[in-house]
């Protein structure tokens, strides 16, 4: 038991220091403009590359996936017209659950 | 707590509510499976508590309860987690005039999706109370994270049949509507785009590191490829 308690700090511990140690010392670098552009860039990537997993994980290819794609098409939609990113989200998640009980 | 600081808070809370709902989910999900294993509550609470990183999390509860797997846990926490390393830089130029001490205790919850939704807020008003916004997205999704993780140990609550699919997409659906809503920069739309359509393919390349190695990849290229817009441009 000690052990795995010893094991779950270290895991915190470690997570915590990458977390931490670019925002208590990043600040002492004197950060061009172009190594910020790409920071803003990496961010914008991941943010995108996070909505990908989050839409393809557990989906089957035949099945639910036309259904996350006409879902993910009408939150871009809503969002974009309405300016409204809850609203396009309510839309994409109403769609989806409408389409898989119709589908089932 | 001033009444601006209250008001941006809120702010923060409000649109930390998908983040919440998606946290709930993930950590029931996360509750049921450490239950299985026979890991005591108390090391699964502290393990979110201190983690806060659920694909960090998930592997360790199935490797804990053996002997010897100290090194492979912690490594592979070190490197699922570096995402972490990369979004705390990208925060670092909105959180300038914040104290240590409140960087100390911020950095804990920075995790993918308070950075996403605090980072599309600071691209679009960046301000003085850019941290005080953090935490109003943060600390509810970190409460959200740890209930989760009880309700999901004790009561081993399943979502209802027909849900599930819906609340597995609220996070994806709602950084999708936030980029959508929000982002304006053509450049940065194009970023956005590409990042999306690469990501299968980075991850086939080099499964397990699609989203970190791709966004490093995309940037690079993109800024690579602005400077030599830029530079092929005539000057006026």
């Amino acid at each position: 038991m000690g052990e795995r308690i010893a094991i779950i700090l270290a895991m915190g511990l470690g997570t915590y220091l990458l977390r931490a140690f670019p925002l208590l010392f990043a600040h002492r670098l004197s950060l061009g403009p172009r190594i910020l552009r790409w920071f803003q860039f990496v961010s914008y990537a991941v943010i995108a590359s996070f909505v990908w997993f989050g839409f393809t994980k557990g989906a089957s290819p035949a099945g639910t996936m036309g259904f996350r794609v006409i879902a993910l098409g009408l939150t871009i939609l809503v969002a974009v017209r309405t300016k409204n990113a809850l609203l396009g989200m309510a839309a994409g998640i109403a769609a989806v659950l409408i389409l898989a009980r119709v589908g089932s | 707590m001033s009444r601006d600081d209250l008001a941006s808070f809120r702010e923060g809370a409000l649109a930390a509510i998908p983040v919440c709902v998606g946290f709930f989910a993930i950590t029931v999900a996360f509750g049921i499976a450490a239950h299985a294993t026979g890991l005591p509550a108390g090391e699964v609470l502290l393990m979110s508590a201190v983690v806060f990183a659920a694909p960090a999390q998930f592997p360790a509860i199935e490797l804990l309860p053996l002997s010897g797997q100290a090194v492979q846990i912690l490594l592979s926490t070190l490197f699922i987690n570096f995402r972490f390393a990369v979004m705390s830089f990208a925060l670092v130029p909105h959180l300038k005039r914040v104290r240590t001490g409140g960087l100390m205790v911020g950095a804990q919850l920075v995790t993918m999706s308070t950075f996403a939704v605090s980072f599309l807020r600071f691209q679009r008003r960046s301000d003085h109370d850019n941290f005080i916004y953090f935490l109003g997205v943060a600390i509810p999704s970190y409460a959200c994270y740890l209930l989760g993780t009880v309700v999901g140990y004790h009561f081993g609550v399943r979502i209802p049949a027909g849900f599930d699919e819906g609340i597995s997409l609220i996070f994806p659906a709602y950084l999708t509507a936030l980029l959508a809503a929000e982002l304006r920069e053509r450049r940065s739309i194009v970023v956005v785009g590409v990042a999306f359509l690469a990501t299968p393919v980075v991850e086939t390349l080099v499964p397990g590191w699609g989203l970190l190695l791709n966004a490093l990849v995309v940037a690079t290229a993109a800024i690579g490829v602005e400077a030599w817009w830029e530079s092929a441009l005539p000057s006026s």
